[in-house]
């Protein structure tokens, strides 16, 4: 394990990079926006700022529709209920779940169906008295469900890959787990009628207390081969895997351990601040190794974390598996060994921004990571070839802080490509993301990978980025 | 821990000093810093016999843990509170307080007196036990203790010359020890007569489904969070607090004395009791004045938990582990034969698994309803997890007479709570209506129970926040172990518990009654209702006022936004908190 080369997708060796900024989504909202979330496979992004929630089109980058009137304070994050079951080409149901300050998650329902249905009948309706005027634009969006529980704001929300659960958290410090236990695949062929009548019914699966700190993000780690592989833990737990990042400078991994209990799995503790965000690693990586994690936070660095990977003699020998374990209530070696995962820090990236680090964006296309945070500047980071698990993070660490730091572009297997300074002027930019363009200027729509940062001046900007 | 109050919790982000009303009204200008690390040290509790121990700066401000319950604006504050008021520290000071009062009698005319009388600070020490600090206590003696071996060295540290007595001004002990099995099996009877409506069924019985309401974390989280539920709560009051109120009101009666000279502690596997004990729906104010709650004589004193019988012990400089398992000292009768017989009857009733570990209401409605229905049977289907099951009692014809239900940990409580909300108008004009609630359509309401057993603590109380954990020092030395335990350890632990919970005495032959209501599980329903009749008739007090209680939603300002807008609160807590956005 000592010498992996990185996927052979990745360019090998270093290359050059440019983004250069493309015009804004339209209209500019004015307010601080905090983020933006492009749908799984529609060209479609969530922008949430104050009460509500804009949707932009990506192929016209403008306003496609609005979800607002269902928050009494600033709507914080956002997540796209993943497709589920079968997809029909021609969705007609967008389901979004906003997370917002005023304590509540709520469940937003978009039917091109129905809208349609609505439509007729005032059409017919015309003909006689009229007192629906108001109802037009505004209620394409339906909010058909509040999900509450949460005692403070709700930070951020995040869905599972099969959509089955919903993780919320809070500066309540808590995570919440809610099982979406409706209609099981409303975009499947099921009858019209009966997608009507299908039921928003959610229930709590768990409340997750032990983060000392108000909870900052929480991020499901995404349905790809090696959360499955071989190099994934025993088959102890289910497959989803949650991980959450707070203000008490860690990061928890949380898993079901088959009777209906969350357990926390790992606490990964390094950073020196508080935890903004975490991510997954989306893309299959070789052998089919587990995905490893992105942390960063208030102490300006991002952390890349991997599963230890089992060696050979704890699959033989069980008592090894927790190290020296005195315990003496009888449990068997086989139960006790793993509970708990092992994650490490394997690198440590480029140093880059002077203040808190708010997002970091993984490509499931490339594997380059974008960084955004409150100094304004954008950077890109690659990971380099043959030193994927070579360097100790603590040797990384000294060399920066030694080192100058402008000059030190390379850290812990990644160097940064290129970085924009003041990429929204002065205003701190709050969140980041990879998504795919379908805009008229790109040359391989659906297909060509773009950025997009969402910042405290209310713009929402793409950004081109060509690598050589 | 109690999932909705735990001593972890101490350290909240909103400090008391920012979220409580109360101290604002009677702190100096000067406000405490509200970035002080303790928010314990933030202000003082004064409460009688506790010594208020040198503070630097600002004069004490006084709380009382009852203007914490009437206030929601913080939950977890509140326990800062309530841990430094009840504490086994407490229990020291009052019994250094003054010479305890002395039970005399019976004299040649039957009656009983009390000496000491004339030190107006003297007091009649009586401590109520759960079976759930019994079967915790044992567990961390572990070898084989069983519950009874740890009752009789919990009545030694109480009684016993080598106890408490051994130490302190004026080497005092308690005067009785009783348990709390005692009053629970009378409000199972309570409990279940209010549910299948028996004959001494409340005037004002609650809405259906019924929810326990003997959970103190619960009752406070509902009265402060879901006010919508209250009406369902059993009107029924806990072991602690009947136990409290039956030997208040005979002990008071019988002696003629007042009942603020008998100080009442009670042992408990929950932090949360405390809370209850704070109650003025459970002072005299209820059964001697004028029925309403109010600022009275508490029914229970003092409430400490099975971790802090350890550190009680402690404090005297006593071992606990150390103390002898032997037949504890005789204690005076108590002034009445047939409470007397009740409080003190030999053996005690086994603890059936299927009840669980916080005290079986359901089971023994349960049980009840099938004994009145010969032929009937009790199905089970297991929830989605180990703390939901839904029971069924099916009659001989196969028709399903009363459906119940167990849910138990604050996750399970919160899908409970959202069936049993009213759907709300859509905030959105021309929407349907949202809410937690279930669309009509479809399967229908969800909740067709007839009763609920509803505990805030994953595993039951058992699992309180006041047990002793598989990680506290005193477990972990002895049992030897190296590493500091985890999860699985816990829940390892939890099962040793739970085994000395369930392995109480020999099953109690008892004193059967020949009347028409068979024995249900042990108990003997009509016995129980003899008891109550006679405890209402010696005190002249009315069994609803006796034995009854009620809930009432806590509302306040705090937490509410005032003027400020989202923006300056969100200022001023980041500066406090650090936290930001």
């Amino acid at each position: 394990m000592a010498t992996e080369t990185s996927t052979p997708t990745t360019p090998a060796t270093a290359t050059t990079a440019e983004i250069t900024p493309l015009p804004p989504f339209s209209p500019d909202l004015y307010q601080r926006a905090w983020a933006s979330i492009p749908h799984p496979s529609l060209p479609l992004i969530a922008t949430c700022h104050a009460h509500s929630v804009t949707v932009f089109s990506l192929s016209t980058l403008s306003k496609h529709s609005v979800l607002t009137g269902g928050h009494t304070r600033s709507v914080r994050s956002a997540a796209w209920q993943p497709p589920r079951g079968k997809v029909s080409k021609e969705t007609k149901r967008l389901r979004l779940v906003t997370g917002s300050f005023d304590t509540t998650a709520g469940v937003w329902t978009w039917d091109q169906g129905r809208r349609e249905e609505r439509l007729e009948r005032e059409v017919r309706m015309q003909s006689g008295e009229d007192n629906k005027e108001e109802e037009e634009e505004e209620d394409e969006w339906e909010l058909t469900l509040v999900l509450e529980g949460h005692e403070n704001e709700v930070k951020s929300v995040n869905y599972s890959p099969s959509g089955q659960y919903l993780a919320t958290c809070s500066r309540d410090k808590s995570v919440w787990i809610w099982e979406d236990v409706g209609n099981p695949n409303p975009s499947s062929e099921a009858k019209k009628e009966e997608e009507d009548e299908d039921e928003d019914e959610w229930e709590t699966v768990a409340v997750l207390q032990e983060h000392d700190g108000d909870v900052k993000a929480v991020a499901w780690c995404p349905d790809v081969p090696g959360r499955k592989g071989k190099y994934a833990p025993p088959k102890r737990y289910g497959d989803d895997v949650l991980a959450s990042a707070s203000y008490d400078n860690t990061v928890r991994l949380w898993r079901e351990d088959g009777d209906g209990e969350w357990v926390c799995v790992a606490v990964l503790e390094g950073h020196e601040g508080t935890v903004w965000g975490v991510a997954w690693e989306g893309r299959q990586r070789e052998k089919d190794k587990f995905p490893r994690l992105l942390s960063w936070g208030a102490d300006e660095v991002v952390r890349v974390w991997s599963l230890k990977e089992p060696e050979e003699e704890e699959h033989e020998e069980g008592a090894a598996g927790s190290g020296n374990n005195p315990w003496g209530f009888g449990v068997p070696n086989t139960m006790r060994r793993s509970l708990k995962e092992e994650w490490e820090c394997t690198a440590v990236l480029p140093k880059v921004h002077k203040g808190d680090i708010y997002s970091v964006a993984w490509s499931t296309e490339t594997g380059l990571l974008a960084s955004v945070g409150s100094d304004s500047v954008l950077a890109l980071y690659q990971e380099t070839a043959n030193t994927t698990t070579t360097t100790t993070p603590e040797k990384t660490e000294e060399e920066q802080t030694n080192g100058d730091a402008p000059t030190t572009t390379t850290a812990g297997g990644w160097k940064v490509l290129t970085t924009v300074k003041s990429a929204h002027g002065p205003f701190e930019i709050n969140h980041i993301t990879w998504c795919k363009r379908y805009d008229a200027g790109s040359e391989r729509k659906g297909e060509e990978e773009m950025l997009v940062t969402t910042g405290d001046d209310g713009v929402v900007r793409p950004w081109q980025v060509r690598i050589q | 821990m109690s999932a909705i109050l735990s001593v972890d919790d101490l350290n909240d982000f909103i400090s008391p000093g920012v979220a409580c009303i109360k101290p604002i009204e009677t702190l100096p200008t000067a406000a405490p810093a509200a970035s002080d690390a303790n928010p314990s040290n933030e202000f003082e509790v004064i409460l009688d016999g506790q010594q208020p121990e040198a503070k630097s700066n600002a004069p004490p401000a006084e709380i009382s843990l009852t203007d914490c319950l009437a206030c929601s604006g913080c939950v977890t504050s509140a326990e800062a509170v309530l841990v430094s008021l009840q504490s086994h520290n407490e229990v020291l000071n009052m019994l250094d307080s003054a010479p305890a009062l002395k039970l005399v009698g019976p004299g040649a005319d039957g009656k009983y007196s009390v000496e000491g009388l004339e030190n107006s600070d003297g007091k009649l020490y009586v401590a109520s036990v759960s079976p759930q600090s019994r079967a915790s206590l044992a567990a961390a003696c572990g070898n084989g203790v069983t519950e009874q071996q740890a009752s009789r060295m919990i009545e030694q540290l109480f009684l016993g010359e080598q106890g408490l007595a051994r130490g302190g001004k004026w080497g005092n002990k308690f005067t009785w020890v009783v348990d709390t099995n005692t009053a629970r099996e009378t409000t199972l009877v309570l409990g279940s007569d209010e549910v299948l409506g028996g004959s001494i069924a409340p005037s004002d019985r609650a809405a259906t489904p019924v929810l326990t309401a003997s959970c103190p974390g619960w009752v406070c989280y509902a009265e402060k969070t879901h006010p919508y539920v209250l009406p369902h709560l059993s009107r029924v009051k806990s072991p602690q607090a009947l136990m409290g109120t039956l030997l208040k009101t005979s002990l008071s009666r019988i002696l003629n004395i007042s009942p603020d000279r008998i100080w009442h502690l009670a042992v408990m596997p929950c932090f949360d009791k405390k809370l209850e004990a704070s109650r003025e729906e459970l002072t005299d104010a209820v059964w001697a004045g004028d029925g309403k709650p109010g600022r009275g004589v508490r029914d229970v004193d003092c409430v400490i938990t099975s971790k802090e019988i350890l550190m009680l012990a402690a404090s005297r400089g006593l071992d606990f582990f150390g103390l002898p398992a032997s037949a504890p000292p005789q204690t005076p009768r108590f002034p009445d034969p047939s409470i007397h017989d009740f409080l003190f009857r030999p053996g005690h009733r086994q603890q059936s698994r299927e009840a669980g570990t916080s005290g079986g209401n359901m089971h023994f409605i349960l049980r009840h309803l099938q004994a009145k229905n010969p032929g009937s049977q009790i199905q089970t289907v297991p929830g989605r997890n180990a703390d939901v099951v839904e029971y069924k009692v099916v009659a001989k014809s196969g028709e399903v007479m009363f459906k119940a239900a167990r849910y138990y940990g604050f996750r399970n409580i919160q899908n409970l709570v959202r069936k049993l909300k009213p759907a709300k108008a859509s905030r959105m004009p021309g929407g349907k209506p949202f809410g937690s609630a279930k669309r009509p359509a479809g399967k229908g309401n969800g909740l067709d129970y007839g009763y609920v057993e509803v505990m805030a603590c994953p595993g039951g109380c058992t699992n309180g926040g006041g047990q002793i954990k598989v990680d506290d020092p005193v477990v972990v030395d002895r049992k030897g172990l190296a590493v500091k335990p985890g999860p699985l350890e816990q829940k390892e632990w939890q099962k040793e518990v739970d085994e000395a919970y369930f392995s109480g005495g020999e099953p109690d032959s008892g004193a059967q009654d020949d009347s028409s209501d068979p024995d249900v599980d042990g108990i003997s329903p009509s016995h129980i209702r003899n008891v109550l009749t006679h405890w209402s008739t010696l005190t002249g007090i009315k069994l609803e006022r006796l034995a009854y209680t009620s809930y009432r939603e806590v509302v306040s300002d705090v937490g509410k936004e005032k003027k400020m807008t989202d923006t300056e609160r969100v200022v001023q807590l980041a500066g406090k908190i650090g936290g930001g956005w």
